[in-house]
């Protein structure tokens, strides 16, 4: 920390721990992003701040907040356009723009933004992984050329601080859903073998068939099949099913 | 996220013994010995938890610390369910006294092992379930203050280690590790499937009639499941179960 932190700055160091407690104590993937982007536009002293989470590392589908409805909206245009900071890979870890309405980088969305928006100023940094990047971090100011090298010293321990916490976040949730898979596949099991006086090993093999034709996942099949207490499309086993 | 003192916890059950390079699944076994012998208790136990119930035990210091978890799984309550759905430790000085009435199946027989007061800490992030770690002493009083504080930590550095080990997995599996200790519940979720066909009832009553008959039976309840799925137990439709 003293490394990245002046004197001056040893208030930012206080600051990023309260964030770190917040994030570890938030009860949800979606709450822990809503506190991330809420605590960094006022620590960077921006105007607004968004986050977006690509799918992949634990996580299903994309995620995203905004700290107010115009980074929401920077992050829709992002999506509608297929341009800006979080629709492809950054090309460094943190990314500035002084002017989105000239910008190089982002030729769709910078415009949009600039005139949609009033948010001139851009910076994005990276939310480093294990292996991949995780997202990006969007700032966004309305005056232009608003970020400078200066704020590096904090976007990156904020981008570390935030990356950490969706990772131990995501990592919990990926457990607890594998868990409940188990005890669904389990359970599918044991109603086939119930009802179809399967063993095991066929009653296992049926949800697995079921699962590889239709290509849903195992536990998407047992889940459907508690649900409905039948096999979509198949009320009988097929034969082989109960000679094997 | 780690203090200095669950740092310190997690050096010492990931190095020790001196010179032995640790195996995976050896730390959450010395993370239980290290607990029991750095506060006041006699054992303790790591289990898996989730909003499901339990899910299987991961670790325990002795056969009454493995017994107290298997007990709270058969009569489906205790402390350590109690703590992961609440998120707070739940605290039993005198488990005889004040545990009756909240726990009426777990109490007398968790008496039966020789357990008279029981320290349950969550392992929670957020509000995700994961686990819990359980204390246990064969004598009544409370944990002091600082023993509460130590107990925290190790609550904190098992959570930290469940975390570490499921990074390690294959995307969206579960590490084989905490797999291998799902294992001894399939044939309950198994035989919690064929009740519900068996009597007609939804999973959730499929799973007390099986706890209901091993209560009753006064046998663990993997032993029941095993009977249904040998098809050596029958349960049968029925407008009321009282056995």
């Amino acid at each position: 920390m003293s490394v990245l932190f002046a004197p001056k700055d040893a208030g930012r160091a206080a600051m990023l721990a309260t964030l770190a407690g917040e994030l570890y104590a938030a009860p949800d993937l979606g709450t822990l992003l809503e506190r991330a982007v809420e605590f960094a536009a006022p620590a960077v002293g921006c105007d607004c701040a968004g986050v977006i989470l690509w799918p992949g590392h634990g996580l299903e589908e994309r995620h995203s907040a905004g700290s107010d409805w115009r980074a929401v909206q920077a992050d829709q245009l992002q999506q509608w356009v297929d341009d800006g900071p979080g629709t492809s890979p950054l090309t460094a870890d943190i990314v500035t723009a002084d002017d989105t309405a000239s910008d190089a980088q982002w030729p769709r969305w910078g415009p949009l933004v600039a005139a949609e928006l009033g948010l001139h100023s851009v910076l994005s940094v990276a939310l480093p992984g294990h292996q991949h990047r995780l997202g990006v971090l969007n700032l966004y100011a309305t005056r232009p050329a608003v970020f400078t090298i200066a704020d590096h010293a904090l976007v990156r321990p904020l981008a570390v601080h935030i990356a950490l916490a969706v990772t131990v976040t995501t990592t919990a949730g990926t457990l607890e859903r594998a868990i409940a898979s188990r005890t669904r596949i389990g359970q599918a099991t044991g109603v086939l073998m119930e009802r179809f006086g399967l063993d095991e090993a066929d009653a296992f093999a049926m949800l697995k068939r079921r699962s590889q034709d239709q290509n849903i996942a195992l536990r998407s099949v047992a889940a459907s099949l508690l649900a409905e207490r039948q096999l979509p499309q198949s009320r009988r086993p097929p034969l082989e099913c109960r000679q094997q | 996220m780690a203090s200095p003192r669950v740092r310190q916890i997690l050096y010492e059950v990931v190095t020790s013994p001196p010179g032995d390079t640790s195996s995976t699944d050896q730390v959450l076994s010395r993370l239980c010995a290290a607990s029991t012998a750095a506060l006041a208790v006699d054992g303790a136990a790591v289990a898996l938890i989730t909003a499901d119930g339990h899910a299987g035990l991961l670790a325990a210091s002795d056969a009454p610390a493995a017994a107290m978890e298997d007990l709270q799984h058969t009569v489906g309550e205790g402390p350590c369910l109690d703590a992961s759905r609440s998120g707070s430790p739940v605290l039993q000085p005198d488990l005889a006294r004040t545990g009756m009435a909240r726990w009426p199946g777990f109490t007398p027989s968790a008496a039966d092992a020789g357990i008279a007061a029981v320290f349950a800490f969550p392992l929670n992030v957020g509000a995700i379930q994961l686990g819990v770690l359980d204390l246990y002493r064969t004598t009544v009083g409370p944990l002091d203050a600082l023993d509460l504080a130590e107990a925290l930590d190790f609550a904190a550095a098992a959570t930290i280690i469940l975390l570490d080990l499921q990074q390690e997995a294959p995307a969206g599996q579960l590490h084989p590790l905490l797999a291998e200790a799902t294992e001894g519940h399939r044939e309950i979720h198994q035989a919690t499937g064929m009740i519900s066909v068996q009597a007609a009832v939804g999973l959730t009553e499929a799973l007390l009639l099986l706890r209901a008959h091993a209560y009753a039976a006064e046998r663990p309840l993997i032993d029941i499941a095993r009977d249904v799925v040998r098809r050596h137990l029958t349960f049968q439709p029925q407008g009321d179960h009282d056995e």
